[in-house]
């Protein structure tokens, strides 16, 4: 009796032991921060979540919306604060440069070239840059984009131009064309022009630097070069448009208001707000790739996905596997129609689901060509978002103070150079 | 602060044998500890804890989040004597302490004295003064940033009616300085008005009788009779207008983010941007500790200006 | 005589007239943001555009709902209250006990942590905000109730305040309940507390205003949307889009000043009581 008892007992003592061993090793669960709001692809990227968790039984994700890019990195940084990180996080362009720093993020490398599927080489070349950090691969581009120029063409026609031909590719053609939409009111004030400048210029001023051929560090890495020759051309030709009443100099967000109330020809905007500015403007509105000048450029703005290095390789091992999913070629095609993003994959431009995209709108096709010949990687430092900020405050007091550019940029180089020896121990 | 001293001990009225008042007096000091505890522990972790580490820390290069850091000795210190942002930042939080000081000191005064006297009855003006203290920092300066709007503003609106194009004023970096300054001044006038309403009050009414016997005019009345008499009031609430404007933080934040061009970036906002957007902590510490110096050295200079002429005949 | 008194009569009347009429002015003025704000809450976006004085045609909800949305409302406001409600309750018990101790028992060392406590209000919390991450941060308590809360628990304010009243009340009870064999904490909660009422409503109704009005402290140590305090809400809610969106931000502003300012209607008297007894914020 008691014999009996107690092999019972061992039965389901070891089946209760089995079952929770095989619960424990069918359940890996992740957790994926995103930034996509709901007109940004947050429906198709919890959708594709919901798929992976559908067609396997080994890992279960958990998607959560954790705000805007700021948002987002001032989470994770609290997270890793305090010690629980998610597996997997969405970090804008310029700010998974300092969970890098932290060593928090976990290498790629290895993953790929393990992984049979996918090889490196799947991966547009020029987005894979934006993830690469002293030789390795930290993320895997995601939601990517490039900054357009959005024209309203009924302005060019009102001014006497030929939007088909007079958008400007160029600095120089840009002043060319740029005095023909100046109207004035009777006080003589400006109440029509050509470009909205950003006086706050975020990503916008890697594009001018881009374009005058300078570039924010030297090619060493160790010092800010953006006070050179290069970048007071630039400065230099920022002040003649004003003076030319080609620009207006302005913040950012009236950039957007004037354009849309027909007092501004053109403004630059990210290819992720095609679909609702065609749908926004009331006009008839264009989009053309980035002027050019000594170089044609364009930054790669939006976002990649990052895992976090936790130290269990078998949670990193299941992150790539959701990481790969997401940018397999006909979700990224998926993704892409959904939002203007890039898909990160080539083969993805093949598909039909894109090819009808650009069918139907060949606007959409603009940012791929831009991307795949000159877009570039921001400038990949931890301490970025204080850059950023001294940028602003030399571009503010050029346009808009009258501070002289040379000592407005040397000013902020010297504070930058100082951070680069802040961070360099 | 402002502490009485007229507690009065507890008589140990009660006859006890000795043996009992030992155990009572144990039994005290028990009870006394434990009670103390829980504040104790509150104030050690979170204050004075915290008020000591920020000079460690501050020897260090320490960022948030990257792992691995060291001491680096006074190098953070070093730092700040040629850091440019830092002494702007001194000088924008100086600009806002003289702007905005004696504006509130004036104006918390003399309605203080119109609440003291005509309009002592009516309770209404005292409320709608003291309202913005009880309101939210964020929410007011959201309110204001629309009377503040180039465009949309109330304040514009007003000018435009007198003829006078007013700028954009916190897009400008002559004009967001000052609206910042009027903005605290409307938030923060109601709370030393109420002190010194507390101070008026107090003063006996024997006074101003002996001074209207005197012939005093009302002017003669106030620089002989109530100025003086408010002293202590007016040190109480200098101090504290001192220690709360070098901590303006919220309505910068809020409003222009330090900016246009830097021109409202104040000690602590930098300070935040030290600690918490470039991570810097070391660095932070180092301009914690240095406003910790100055809102102490202040303290004491105005205790010292001030001891000699304090009154506490009332 | 009777000439000149009737003039100095007449003098003081223009005077007095005078006073009422400038404070009228500055108190219409002071109240003018506020109302001002109420009303363009209520305007449809085009109305506040093109005519900035009129008073809206009919009262537009839609804002209110926008911001309701934009703030998360319910849980930002929830959050905020339970937080201030929190601190203020654990500010009236942890007061309570050391101000008893140091106002009613007389034991060693009571000056010196008397004065250590006091001391507290000359550290400034915006000096010490690196060293409190860090110390939140080793308590894994960044990102949660408990950093917006427990340093909120105690504070020199409360226990000043507190011991000033404890110290009016009159030896003769405490003789009284100890004859009778209640020790100090039966006096305490029969007697003491019933007694301070008023001094404990000044503690709350200030600890409460104080703590749902904080921003920089829940902007350091809070990160997630769920942690979200009301203050911060509004501020992100308000710095995302372009900012003429303002019907909808004024309904915001509305929405976060609403609990503060009908609280403080109604315990006005309790917080001006706090700034008065002791000067403190």
């Amino acid at each position: 009796m008691t014999h009996r008892l107690r092999r019972i007992a061992g039965v389901l003592a070891a089946s209760a032991a089995l079952l929770c061993a095989g619960s424990a090793a069918a359940q890996i669960e992740l957790e994926v921060w995103h930034s996509l709001s709901q007109d940004f692809g947050a429906p198709e990227f919890e959708a594709f979540a919901e798929e992976f968790n559908a067609v396997q039984d080994e890992i279960v994700v958990n998607v959560i919306y954790t705000g805007g890019y700021t948002d987002t990195l001032r989470r994770a940084e609290a997270a890793l604060a305090s010690g629980n990180p998610p597996a997997i996080s969405m970090f804008e362009q310029t700010r998974g440069a300092g969970f890098v720093d932290a060593e928090a993020i976990l290498p790629l490398d290895d993953l790929i070239a393990n992984d049979p599927d996918t090889d490196r080489s799947d991966f547009f070349e020029r987005l894979l840059t934006t993830c690469a950090i002293d030789g390795q691969l930290w993320c895997i581009p995601y939601n990517t984009s490039t900054p357009l120029i959005y024209y309203n063409a009924d302005m060019f026609r009102d001014a006497g131009l030929d939007p088909e031909t007079d958008v400007p590719t160029t600095w120089d053609e840009l002043m060319e064309v740029g005095p023909a939409f100046a109207q004035h009111d009777d006080g003589g004030s400006l109440t029509r022009w050509a470009f909205g400048m950003r006086s706050d210029p975020g990503w916008m001023f890697d594009a001018w630097l881009g374009q005058a051929g300078g570039s924010f560090l030297n090619d060493d890495g160790d010092a800010f070069v953006f006070n050179d020759d290069r970048a007071l051309e630039m400065a230099e030709f920022w002040l003649r448009m004003i003076d030319e009443e080609v620009a207006v100099p302005m913040g950012t967000s009236q950039t957007y208001d004037e354009f849309f109330a027909g007092n501004q020809a053109m403004v630059f905007q990210s290819t992720a707000l095609l679909v609702s500015y065609l749908a926004q403007a009331d006009f008839d509105i264009g989009v053309a790739p980035l002027w050019c000048h000594a170089e044609c450029y364009a930054p790669l703005g939006g976002a990649n996905l990052y895992i976090f290095d936790v130290g269990d390789d078998e949670v990193h091992q299941a992150a790539w596997e959701f990481l790969d999913f997401v940018t397999s070629v006909e979700k990224g095609a998926e993704f892409s129609v959904a939002t203007g993003y890039h898909a990160p994959r080539e083969a993805s431009l093949d598909t039909d689901l894109l090819q009808a995209r650009f069918a139907e709108v060949p606007e959409a096709r603009v940012t791929y060509d831009q991307m795949a010949l000159y877009g570039s990687a921001r400038t990949l430092v931890p301490f970025w978002g204080e850059v950023h900020s001294l940028l602003t405050v030399a571009t503010e007091q050029i346009l808009l103070e009258g501070v002289d550019p040379q000592t407005a940029l040397d000013e902020a180089v010297d504070e930058a150079n100082r951070l680069l020896d802040v961070f360099s121990f | 602060m402002s502490e009485a001293r007229t507690e009065r001990r507890p008589r140990a009225a009660l006859r006890l044998p000795p043996f009992g008042r030992l155990r009572r007096r144990i039994g005290d000091l028990v009870t006394a500890y434990l009670f103390v505890l829980p504040a104790a522990a509150v104030l050690f972790t979170f204050q004075y804890l915290p008020a000591i580490d920020i000079f460690r820390i501050s020897l260090t290069n320490r960022l948030l989040l990257r792992p691995r850091w060291g001491y680096v000795g006074l190098d953070n210190y070093e730092r700040l004597l040629n850091d440019g942002r830092f002494w702007n930042s001194v000088w924008n939080t100086f600009l806002f302490v003289v702007g905005s000081v004696p504006l509130q000191i004036a104006l918390a005064l003399a309605l203080a004295i119109a609440l003291a006297g005509p309009l002592r009855r009516a309770g209404f003006f005292r409320t709608v003064f003291f309202l913005p203290v009880a309101a939210s920092l964020v929410g007011v300066s959201v309110i204001w940033e629309w009377i503040y709007h180039p465009r949309l503003g109330v304040l514009n609106e007003l000018l435009g009616m007198i003829g006078v194009q007013g700028p954009n004023w916190l897009a400008s970096s002559t004009w967001a300085m000052p609206s910042i300054i009027l903005l605290v001044v409307w938030t923060g006038t109601g709370y030393y008005m109420v002190i010194y309403l507390a101070g008026v009050l107090d003063i006996s009414k024997e006074y101003y009788e002996a001074a209207v016997l005197d012939g005093a005019s009302r002017w003669q009345q106030f620089v002989h009779v109530t100025w003086p008499l408010l002293t202590p009031v007016t040190y109480l609430v200098i101090v504290l207008q001192v220690i709360n404007s070098f901590q303006v933080f919220t309505t910068v934040y809020v409003m222009t983010g330090g900016g246009p061009a830097r021109a409202t970036e104040v000690l602590v906002y930098y300070l935040y941007q030290r600690a918490f957007e470039s991570l810097e902590f070391g660095y932070a510490s180092a301009i914690a500790v240095v406003l910790f110096l100055f809102l102490a050295v202040l303290t004491v200079i105005i205790r010292v200006g001030y001891g000699r002429t304090v009154t506490y005949d009332r | 005589m009777t000439v000149d008194a009737a003039r100095r009569d007449w003098r003081g009347r223009l005077f007095t007239l005078l006073i009422v009429l400038v404070v009228s002015v500055l108190a219409a003025l002071w109240l003018f943001p506020f109302v001002w704000a109420v009303v363009v809450s209520f305007k449809d976006p085009s109305e506040i555009v093109t005519d900035i004085w009129a008073l809206p045609d009919r009262l537009i909800w839609d804002n209110y709902a926008s911001a309701f949305d934009g703030l998360n409302y319910v849980r930002s406001l929830g959050n905020s209250l339970f937080v201030a409600t929190s601190a203020a309750l654990l500010q009236c018990v942890t007061g309570t006990l050391a101000a008893y101790a140091f106002a009613r028992i007389v034991f060693p060392g009571r000056e010196i942590l008397f004065t250590l406590f006091l001391a507290t209000l000359m550290i400034p919390t915006t000096v010490t905000l690196t060293a409190n991450f860090l110390i939140l941060q080793n308590f894994g308590w960044i990102d949660t109730y408990a950093a917006l809360i427990v340093p909120q628990a105690a504070s020199g304010f409360a226990i000043f305040l507190l011991r000033q009243f404890f110290l009016t009340i009159p030896n003769e009870l405490q003789d009284a309940a100890r004859m009778d064999g209640a020790g100090h904490l039966r006096f305490l909660w029969h007697v003491v507390v019933p007694l301070s009422r008023p001094a404990l409503t000044t503690v709350f109704v200030f600890i409460f205003i104080t703590n749902y009005n904080e921003f920089l402290w829940p902007l350091i140590m809070t990160s997630s949307e769920d942690m979200r305090v009301i203050q911060i809400a509004l501020s992100t809610y308000t710095a995302t889009e372009g900012i003429t969106d303002f019907g909808p931000f004024m309904a915001a502003a509305v929405l976060t000043l609403l609990p503060t300012v009908i609280l403080f209607a109604f315990l006005q008297r309790a917080f001006v009581r706090g700034i008065t007894r002791t000067g403190i914020k």
